[in-house]
């Protein structure tokens, strides 16, 4: 056994976390989610992280800690989206000349999965389905969609006139409702090469690069929000003196110590799971139900500790507590999870 | 690369330890709570050479490395070997490793051997009424008489005191105002004179701990570990093995998800799939309660092994591990008590889950030392 990583790998995190910083750093206000990043993140040879892991030229667990390192940087939604899943089905797909043309439009621009609400982070949808929930930067974004037609699943992208694109409740950064009109254009298909287990594989892999990159992105509060306790006097002292504040933020760090560790075994799990059918898996889902939960703590406790200052626009704390909050509702709500872990694991007891 | 893999030497030893106890270690013996049997098992381990693997060879252990320890102590747990509730515990665990790094030769070579082969067993003497989580305020003291010491004062929540041969003492033999720089760490036997134990009723029955009143006790000045004023230091070292510990009983919270699984099950008439999404929702957060515990402890050890500091994780590890063993024993209990089945185990398991969020440095404690030492939050 072994969760360290060796010192190539740890100079490659190091060294695409710096990168990652520089191509989206953070803003410190404002009302806007962080500027797109798309053409930084191709051009610093980002863009097709999930290709690279079912090519198997990098690790799983490598993957989900440059995920957590986007994550850090708000980069979710659009960086498990466009850099992972996309590019992890692009590399399925049947066709060689079909497979490099959509490698070549997911490196133009991003793209957001069609989703429907139901626990699957890459959800097949029926062939009819013009509207849905979309994660990532949708006003950006191409449209996709997952289809099974008989045995074959299908990647589709919408190639018609702009979807409607409407932010939940006008404030979501990484959510909207999308709708197409089927009058008005159509769905350019791509077959991929990949059965059920395929794809099952793929939504485990996914779901942990998407946990780690809300991991990430809680870490990244968690650090704002120290360093607000550490320097906001109320009573004559630093309000992190206080216990209430002290063991509030212990318990969010524990429950992150804990998510991103359950998300690194579950990783290097991952890679050695041929014999372990994913529908059967529990890692990933331990690794989300932790994640999330983690994740939303590190939110409340974001919002409470900075007082009336983290309710207005004049800190980046709101960017951070939508990224988690949009991030959560990623295949479906968090207890569809911790359902369907607990559903494999009576399974597998009795 | 990482990997969960065991080498092939790791296979090996794990093959090994259940080989072992299926051929030496019977059913009666597993999962077993009578204290004459878990006596029992403790032998069958000393006789084995597996009761303190991981003490270095020199004082009759094995040498193993971390990452067999691990493996010992995790088969070990699944297989029904408790070792939380080993007698053998306060010595293999606790006293041992401190006395390695911090006895003198003598010392080693008197008590190393008869923990080994469960010859003599330790109880200790830490807490004291006014002395719970501010362990540097002892009072219990130890002035010099001679060639002795003469200590006087009282222990508490002294876990075994009725069967241990012998204690360890922390007391305080420097002016209280120097706090902790002022104790230092004594072993005496049961025996003493002066030295009387007042077992407490506890809230599951039984009283396995107790009062230790120490009124006029001589323990000879050979009886001293670390020197004079260095007790703190010992101390620690001990509680940093003592924290760490809880993590093998993973194997133990395993077993009980499945009792839970199947309380579930059971109510639904014996088909799982009928399970309530609420009852499935509960099982689902505890499995990765339980889970992340045994990510955790996985990581520990990986780190260990790598000659890597653990850093904030023996703290995380001591204060998500009881709380969820304690949500465990609640959804366990009210599932129970809801079904129809018998909730004798769980209505036990409620209290007796209690106090693991309080012994090794109660949970708030352990919210301290992770705010003001890994988050840098003042004190």
């Amino acid at each position: 056994m072994n969760l360290e990583y060796d010192e190539e790998e740890s100079a490659l995190l190091r060294q695409v976390g710096d990168l990652l910083e520089r191509i989206a750093p953070v803003p410190a206000s404002g009302r806007e989610a962080p500027p797109a990043v798309w053409t930084g993140l191709v051009d610093a040879g980002l863009s097709e992280l999930g290709a690279s892991v079912r090519q198997h030229e990098l690790p799983l667990p490598v993957a989900v800690d440059l995920s957590r390192r986007a994550g850090r940087q708000l980069l979710v939604e659009q960086f498990v989206s466009s850099a992972y899943a996309l590019p992890a089905l692009s590399a399925a797909v049947a066709d060689d000349d079909a497979r490099r043309e959509l490698a070549a439009r997911l490196r133009a621009r991003p793209g957001v999965l069609l989703a429907d609400g139901g626990p699957r982070l890459m959800p097949v949808v029926p062939d009819t389905a013009a509207t849905g929930r979309c994660f990532g930067d949708v006003p950006r974004s191409d449209l996709y969609r997952i289809v099974r037609l008989a045995d074959l699943f299908v990647l589709q992208r919408w190639d018609g006139a702009t979807p409607v694109v409407a932010p939940l409740a006008q404030l979501s950064l990484w959510i909207a409702a999308v709708a197409v009109d089927p009058a008005r254009g159509r769905w350019a298909g791509y077959p991929l090469r990949a059965g059920q287990a395929a794809v099952d594989r793929l939504e485990a892999d996914v779901l942990l690069v998407h946990s780690a990159a809300m991991v990430g992105c809680a870490e990244r509060l968690l650090e704002i929000t120290l360093d607000h306790v550490r320097g906001r006097v109320q009573f004559g002292a630093p309000i992190g003196s206080f216990q209430a504040v002290k063991h509030g933020l212990a318990d969010v760090y524990t429950a992150l110590v804990v998510a991103w560790n359950a998300i690194l075994s579950a990783a290097a799990a991952a890679e050695e799971a041929a014999a372990v059918a994913p529908e059967q898996e529990i890692a990933p889902l331990v690794a989300r139900v932790l994640a999330v939960d983690a994740a939303l703590s590190a939110a409340r406790a974001g919002a409470q500790f900075h007082g009336g200052i983290g309710y207005t626009a004049e800190l980046n704390v709101h960017l951070f507590l939508k990224t988690i909050l949009d991030g959560a509702q990623r295949g479906g709500p968090p207890c569809d999870a911790a359902i369907e872990l607990g559903r494999r694991f009576a399974a597998s007891a009795c | 690369m990482l990997t969960l893999q065991d080498s092939p030497e790791e296979a090996a030893f794990r093959r090994d330890i259940r080989a072992w106890a299926d051929a030496h270690l019977p059913g009666e013996l597993r999962w077993t709570e009578d204290y004459a049997a878990l006596i029992a098992v403790d032998r069958l381990l000393s006789d084995a050479g597996l009761l303190a693997a991981g003490w270095p060879a020199e004082y009759g252990g094995r040498g193993l490395p971390p990452g067999l320890v691990f493996i010992l102590n995790t088969e070990l747990e699944s297989l029904g070997v408790q070792r939380a509730r080993s007698p053998s515990h306060q010595g293999v665990n606790n006293l041992g490793p401190a006395l390695i790094g911090h006895g003198t030769t003598e010392q080693k070579q008197r008590f190393l051997p008869r923990i080994l082969d469960v010859a003599e067993l330790w109880c200790q003497g830490f807490s004291e009424t006014e002395a719970g989580s501010d362990l540097a305020s002892v009072r219990t003291t130890a002035r010099v008489d001679g060639d002795d010491f003469v200590v006087d004062g009282a222990k508490i929540w002294t876990s075994g005191a009725s069967e241990a041969d012998w204690i360890y003492l922390l007391v305080r033999t420097g002016s209280r105002a120097e706090r902790h720089r002022g104790l230092s760490f004594l072993v005496a036997p049961m025996t003493s004179d002066g030295i009387a134990v007042y077992p407490i009723e506890q809230i599951v029955g039984g009283s396995d701990f107790c009062q230790v009143t120490l009124d006029g006790v001589r323990v000879p000045k050979a009886n001293l570990v670390g020197g004079l004023g260095q007790g703190w230091a010992v101390a620690m070292t001990l509680l940093s093995s003592e924290r760490l510990s809880g993590r093998h009983r993973y194997g133990l919270f395993r077993r009980e998800l499945e009792m839970l699984a199947r309380v579930l099950t059971d109510t639904a008439g014996g088909d799982w799939h009928a399970a309530g999404s609420d009852g499935l929702h509960r099982l689902g957060r505890l499995v990765a309660d339980i889970e992340g515990m045994g990510a955790l402890a996985r990581r520990t050890e990986s780190l260990h092994a790598a000659g890597q500091d653990p850093g904030a994780l023996p703290s995380v590890n001591k204060l998500w591990w009881p709380a969820a063993h304690q949500r465990l024993a609640e959804a366990g209990l009210f599932h129970a008590s809801s079904s129809g089945a018998d909730p004798a185990y769980w209505y036990r398991q409620w209290l007796a889950t209690r106090p693991e969020s309080i012994y090794g440095g109660t949970a708030q404690i352990q919210r301290n030392i992770i705010a003001e030492r890994f988050l840098g939050l003042p004190r």
